[in-house]
């Protein structure tokens, strides 16, 4: 039975296990701060989290040591000069600017450096590198359906 | 040189210190940022190059009009102040 429990919050990001005397709060990342998902890696022990700051937008931070230190990595970015799509609800134009991050996926055992993050407004965008550069999955992003 | 500010908010997050910088618009100054600081532009810019939409530019005291292209003149002596808006509730 896993005896670790990490808890992304609109808070921050909390870390919990349990211990002989039962569950303890181990450390807290990112104060004050929305953290939508978290990718425990376990092909390399590594953490990677999303953090939402309502002013400055989504950034993705990476943990080596359990969440004891971070350090950002890069965010997706949409492709630029696109005829943004119109939303079907408010009849107004969706921004082509990352919003939310909502998932975050390793790749398989035998795809070192690969993550998967789908976001808001909807799309994947793949990193071959551990989340150093992503790139668009132009496969989803240009079925026609999405503009519809 | 135009100088660039930014909140003690923002740089709680990322280094963005005050930066003296060439340039006659807020975009050639804030590229000149950039260049030195380049994690910066993720927390003022958004992913089309625009001013994010909680965030806001003054130059010299008023607000800058072009938020998209970011073409609002600055002078030699212009102070350029970025800073998070007020919104929410």
């Amino acid at each position: 039975m896993s005896t670790k429990l990490y808890l992304g919050t609109r808070k921050g990001l909390i870390h919990v296990e349990r211990g002989p005397n039962g569950w303890e709060i181990k450390s807290a990342s990112f104060l004050g701060v929305p953290v939508p998902m978290l990718l425990p890696d376990s092909r390399d022990g590594r953490l990677i989290a999303a953090v939402e700051h309502g002013h400055y937008g989504g950034k993705l931070h990476a943990s080596g040591d359990d969440g004891a230190t971070w350090s950002e990595i890069a965010v997706p970015v949409y492709p630029k000069g696109e005829e943004p799509v119109i939303c079907a609800m408010s009849q107004k134009p969706i921004p082509q600017s990352l919003e939310k991050i909502w998932a975050l996926e390793a790749g398989g055992a035998d795809e070192p450096g690969v993550l998967w993050c789908g976001t808001v407004p909807g799309a994947l965008f793949k990193s071959m590198d551990g989340g150093a550069s992503w790139q668009i999955v132009d496969g989803l992003w240009n079925r026609p359906e999405r503009k519809e | 040189m135009p100088v660039v500010q930014f909140t003690a908010n923002l740089a709680r997050q990322t280094a963005a210190p005050t930066c003296e910088v060439a340039g006659e618009s807020v975009r050639e100054c804030l590229d000149a940022v950039f260049a030195l600081h380049p994690a910066l532009r993720g927390y003022v810019l958004d992913d089309q190059g625009a001013v994010r939409k909680h965030v806001v530019v003054f130059v010299d005291g008023t607000a800058i009009t072009d938020r998209a292209r970011l073409s609002d003149a600055v002078r030699p002596a212009s102070e350029i102040f970025v800073m998070q808006a007020l919104s929410g509730g």
